[in-house]
Formats: structure tokens, sequence, C-alpha cells
């Protein structure tokens, strides 16, 4: 009911209900950018995109799911295109440094570590949210919405409009993948 | 080498394990602010937009080109109307001499 009013505020213009979305959902859509991108400055960038498209947009949302699952998916989809615009980027600046067009020299950001680790943990987090980004789109969706957002299986199977089943999949794919890609760690050590 | 291996699984599902219970990364402070900010900047540049185009290298490269065509045409039209007038007179003043109208030749006597 009161997600209703907050959304029929947002479709009648009211600042005071663009206020009240961003102050409930800022933290949520902040956190999910950064779990993907791995940078303060660029992740806020992406979530003061989705807030404007949810006021630029919100005539489309039906209703149909909840307010954040829309939220969500917007924050996905955003935080998945800026990462491949990044590759591309990347790819670019090599290709054209190996023909000696681009004398830039590619510097890799350094290891990203989440606010919200614990203090002993911060080292290990790092090699872990660095061998998540080695992984699958869906898989990589799955596993941070379940890690970092504490997602159910069922909450995350609805951002993703997936069923269950799948995202027990992708969940149990993405802990192989990752232990691979930490067994590969170790032996390059 | 048994042992090695058992480490290295510990390990392993120690750094796995490493995110379990994290808190939640807050937005910086004054997030909505910014956001504000951000919004109104936009909407004076969506404002602006029937000028963007202007931006456009195609765009401003022509006008340029149909700015110094003006340019030379109008020079040119210049300089035709200038020499227009000597031709005319030079005609006339051909004319007088050929038929004997020429003013100093017709006070002279």
């Amino acid at each position: 009911m009161v997600e209703q009013l907050l959304v029929e505020g947002l479709k009648n213009r009211q600042q005071s209900a663009f206020a009240q979305l961003v102050s409930q959902f800022q933290h949520m859509v902040f956190n999910t950018a950064l779990g993907i991108i791995h940078q303060q400055e660029e992740a806020e960038d992406v979530a003061q995109e989705v807030f404007i498209q949810v006021y630029e947009s919100i005539g489309q949302f039906k209703g149909e799911s909840k307010l954040s699952t829309w939220l969500y998916r917007i924050t996905i989809t955003k935080a998945l295109d800026w990462q491949r615009r990044k590759q591309r980027k990347k790819r670019f600046a090599v290709v054209t440094s190996l023909f000696g067009l681009n004398d830039e020299v590619i510097v890799d950001p350094p290891d990203f570590i989440h606010p919200g680790v614990q203090m002993e943990n911060k080292e290990r987090s790092a090699i872990l949210f660095k061998a998540i980004d080695k992984l699958p789109e869906n898989q990589k969706v799955a596993f941070l919405l379940v890690k970092i957002e504490e997602q159910s299986y069922q909450e995350v199977a609805e951002i993703m409009g997936a069923s269950v089943g799948a995202v027990e999949s992708y969940m149990h794919r993405a802990k192989q993948n990752l232990r691979k890609t930490l067994e590969t760690y170790y032996t390059d050590q | 080498m048994m042992k090695n291996d058992t480490t290295q699984k510990q390990d392993i599902d120690a750094i796995l394990n490493s995110i379990d219970h994290i808190s939640r990364a807050e937005a910086p402070p004054y997030f909505y602010t910014r956001l504000l900010a951000r919004m109104e900047g936009t909407k004076a540049t969506a404002k602006l937009g029937f000028l963007q185009w202007l931006n456009r290298p195609a765009i401003s490269i022509s006008l340029l080109t149909l700015f110094l065509i003006l340019n030379v045409i109008a020079i040119r039209g210049i300089i035709t109307s200038n020499k227009a007038p000597q031709a005319a007179t030079t005609a006339a003043q051909s004319f007088a001499t050929e038929y004997n109208l020429d003013t100093s030749t017709g006070y002279s006597n």
C-alpha cells in the first residue's frame, strides 16, 4: 500500500515522492552497482543514472513486481553496460598500442576492497572479487545478489527473470568456477 | 603434499566465505543533492538541445563552407559592380569620341 502511494507520487512527479524513493533505495542501488563496478565514483555515477531512469520511465512501471525488484533490474543492466564499455575500451587500447597508435599505459585499478567487509577478511575478499569479475554475467549477478545483497534465491529469480532452479544452477556453477579460478591463483603463487 | 592440499582447500574456503554477512556499502553523503544537481544540469542541456546539432562536425563544416561560398559570391559581386560603372563610362567616352561629342572638343572652338 505504501509502495503504491510512492509509485503514484512518482507518476504525479511529486518531489517528495522522489526524495523518499532515493532515501529508501540509495544504499541498495549503490551497493549493487559497487559489487559489479568496484569503483566508488563510477558506482555513484551509475546509481544516479538509475534514479534518473526511474524518474523518467516510472510511467512504464506496471506494478507487476516489487519496486525494489525493478530497481535491481535497472541497476544490474546499467552496471553491466558500464563494465562492457570498460572492457571494450580496454581491448581497443590494447589493439591501438599494438599498432603504436596509443602510447597510453593501461593501468588496472588497485584491488577492490568492499567497504562492508570485516577487517580480517579484507585481503581474502579482494582476491574473491577479482575472481567474481571473471565469472559469466548470469553467475556473477546471481552470486553477488545472494552474497552482498543477501537476497533469497526466490528474489534473485524474480530480479533475473529466471526460475529458482536456474538461479540454483547459476550459484552452483559460480562456486565451481570460483574454486577453479582460486586454485589457479594458488598454483601461480 | 596431502597437508598442503588440505591447507589450500581451507584457504580457498576461507576466501569463498570472506564476503558472507558483509555489510551493505552506503551511498556517499549528499547523494540526493548531487543527483538533483545532475538532473537540473540535464534539463538545462535538454533546453539547449536545439543548439546541440550545431556541435556536429558535419553541420558545422557545412555551415562554414556555405558561409565562405556566400562571402566569395558577395565579394565577387562587389568587384563586378565596381567594374561595371567604369566599363559604362569607357563605352560612353568612346561613343563621345567617335561622334566628336567630347566635352573638351566641344568647347575648344
